[in-house]
């Protein structure tokens, strides 16, 4: 149940979907044409279209995956520059209200409408005005879909409800039945967890709010817990302005210095395992690290870690590291390395759809089999293994017709 | 060269970037890196090396020769087992396996990692039709890759053979429109034979994108107990590769064959 003062604070989410194809294709429109993906510093793919994603193309795959999937792709490397040159734009245009803007990565942003505006007939007139302007600032390409609420994931919620250009007002009585029908992976749980709700048949965040919040909590931890109060309808965080938070550097000291990558690797990951727990815990992800490399003949180094996406999966961050480590040149054996977060972020979604994974390729042999048979006969014959441990070979397997499975 | 004529190329360079596009001039340095043909790995590392394609190519022929225990079938089987894989390593993808000489064994095909439920046996018989049967599987473009143990039984029957010839031109073509990768398997020829066009499967070996020989070198024991054998990959032709790059390769028994007697 939510308080009198909860009730007075109102959350506008602002959300240009696919942020960076959007920005690319300002640059190049011939590029819309035909299904993008954009590749990022690792040779990973960072961004798909909607055309892309429909032939496969996931985030996150190699380039050569990526071809494989979708032979007709049009590859492009991400123009950082670019792209945060249009991010700084958009921020720029949200902030001319002067009220506490926070931005929580590439196209997502919330504003604290506290105390300007408590009810939908209130924001309405704001969320036009604001729509206006940034479609005047950044083009029609890169207009924002706006969503309103008195907490951050509703409110995002909304916002990708929407249509670009449009928005989506939810009144505080209409919260539990706006969030009912939303598909569960709105919630940024790891896919793991998505993937066995979808195997429990639940799939909107209904049915998930309505799930024994003990048996969550056994299930999927602090993150669950959180995700389902989020899912009722409850996020009492507050939106950060834009003064960022800072965080105190750490000092992993390699001893002995070595100039191996696999010790460092290890002190390094050993040190970030706490801050990646607690992260996980508040489903929030590093966006940028600053890596500072003491060598045992006095040279220094640093570099920075940028993300495109916030990331608190401990296999990334090790991808990530051996990356940047594996390119810095090392004048010596490494003494110590000091890292320090720069700025952190919520977890982008894992999916956005209602559909589950894609279907699998594997062809039935029977499908295969069948249409031929009648003209070549009784040739097709899948392996079985009838008893895997027989000492005789020939007793381990045995063929059988394909056309007679069926 | 001098700082002008660097300026000058540069500036040629965008200038021809903006008309015809980034892909239009590459350094060489860059080519190499864009210039990935999709493929299949062996599951041999060294073997994948030194094709130059970092596998066996898909949408096209590859042949692999070599005699009795060169390792040649249990590079087919891994290629099966990695074909049938995506990228996160699930059973993913169909395979078939033309199994004419009706040695195929299941146990040591699921030893070397391949999922029996994604493949296909295929046991035809020595007929012309054998050759269009292998046209329309591919055809059907749910097949991910082929391979045919072995190509000298087609070869030795002299109908069938005259319709294998007459029918890779358009074989070649399905291969490339279902991007299915197609291995034969062969027995060597002598390189006088080779290099006369008189072994049988020469023509074959034209139409081929890759050809590669399996020579087996030395056998691998363990307390006087047979564990493996070193062998030995040499390239004879890639579209991809000059010269004759070889690559040593360790097959070990996964526990099928043992060297002593049991019963």
């Amino acid at each position: 149940m939510h308080s009198k003062m909860d009730d007075a604070i109102g959350i506008l989410c602002c959300y240009v979907p696919n942020f960076l194809i959007a920005s690319a294709c300002c640059d190049q429109p011939g590029w819309t044409e035909r299904p993008l993906a954009l590749l990022g510093a690792d040779e990973r793919v960072v961004a798909v279209s909607a055309a892309a994603r429909r032939s496969g193309v996931q985030i996150a795959v190699r380039a050569q995956a990526a071809r494989l999937a979708c032979p007709d792709l049009h590859l492009q490397p991400l123009n950082i520059q670019a792209s945060q040159a249009r991010q700084t734009a958009y921020l720029a245009a949200l902030g001319e209200w002067e009220l506490p803007v926070e931005s929580q990565g590439w196209g997502l942003a919330y504003i604290d409408l506290n105390g300007i505006a408590h009810s939908t007939a209130a924001v309405q007139p704001l969320a036009t005005d604001l729509g206006r302007r940034l479609r005047r600032t950044l083009g029609a390409a890169l207009q924002p879909a706006l969503g309103w609420d008195s907490s951050k994931f509703t409110a995002r919620a909304a916002a990708m409800w929407a249509a670009p250009g449009r928005m989506k007002l939810v009144e505080q009585a209409d919260v539990a039945r706006f969030l009912a029908g939303q598909p569960i992976s709105l919630l940024p749980l790891s896919p793991p967890h998505l993937q066995q709700l979808q195997w429990l048949g639940i799939h909107t965040l209904g049915q998930f709010a309505q799930l024994p919040a003990t048996a969550v909590w056994q299930r999927f931890g602090a993150a669950g817990k959180l995700a389902q109060q989020w899912a009722r309808g409850k996020d009492n965080r507050p939106v950060c302005g834009a003064a960022a938070t800072t965080y105190p550097p750490v000092t992993v000291d390699i001893d002995p210095p070595t100039a191996s990558l696999q010790p460092v690797m290890a002190n390094l990951l050993a040190s970030l395992q706490p801050l990646l727990r607690t992260q996980q815990g508040r489903m929030e992800g590093i966006r940028r690290l600053h890596l500072a490399y003491c060598f045992a003949n006095g040279a220094e180094s640093g570099s920075v870690l940028d993300f495109v996406y916030p990331v608190n999966q401990p296999a990334r961050i090790e991808a990530a590291l051996m990356q940047q480590l594996g390119a810095q040149p090392w004048p010596g054996a490494l003494t110590s390395v000091r890292w320090t977060l720069l700025a952190t972020g919520e977890v982008v979604v894992a999916q956005l759809s209602l559909f589950a994974a894609p279907a699998s390729r594997v062809a039935s042999l029977g499908d295969l089999a069948r249409p031929l048979a009648e003209r070549y006969g009784a040739v097709f014959f899948q392996a079985q293994q009838s008893n895997a441990s027989h000492p005789l070979p020939e007793r381990r397997s045995r063929f059988v017709d394909v056309p007679s499975l069926a | 060269m001098s700082a002008t004529k660097r300026r000058r190329l540069e500036s040629a360079v965008t200038a021809i970037h903006e008309r015809y596009g980034p892909q239009a001039v590459r350094t060489g340095a860059e080519f190499r890196q864009v210039a990935a043909i999709p493929h299949i790995a062996t599951g041999f590392a060294a073997l994948d090396a030194i094709t130059g394609c970092q596998g066996l190519p898909m949408g096209a022929l590859t042949l692999l020769s070599g005699r009795t225990t060169s390792g040649k079938l249990t590079v087919a089987c891994k290629f099966l087992a990695s074909a049938q894989r995506d990228q996160r390593g699930d059973v993913a993808h169909t395979v078939a396996l033309f199994d004419l000489n009706r040695t195929a064994d299941p146990d040591y095909l699921v030893r070397c990692g391949v999922d029996l439920d994604a493949l296909l046996v295929v046991r035809p018989s020595l007929q012309p039709q054998a050759v269009d049967l292998l046209g329309d599987l591919v055809q059907q473009r749910r097949l991910r890759a082929v391979v045919i143990d072995c190509l000298p039984d087609w070869l030795t029957n002299r109908a069938v053979s005259r319709r294998l010839y007459a029918s890779l031109g358009r074989l070649q073509t399905q291969l490339r429109v279902a991007q299915c990768a197609l291995l034969m398997l062969d027995d060597p020829s002598p390189p006088w034979r080779r290099w006369l066009n008189l072994d049988k499967s020469g023509r074959v070996r034209w139409n081929a994108a890759l050809h590669i020989e399996m020579r087996r070198e030395q056998w691998l024991t363990e307390s006087g107990v047979l564990k493996g054998y070193r062998a030995q990959a040499r390239l004879l032709k890639s579209q991809w590769v000059y010269g004759f790059p070889s690559a040593p390769m360790e097959i070990r028994f996964n526990g099928t064959v043992k060297a002593r007697e049991t019963w």
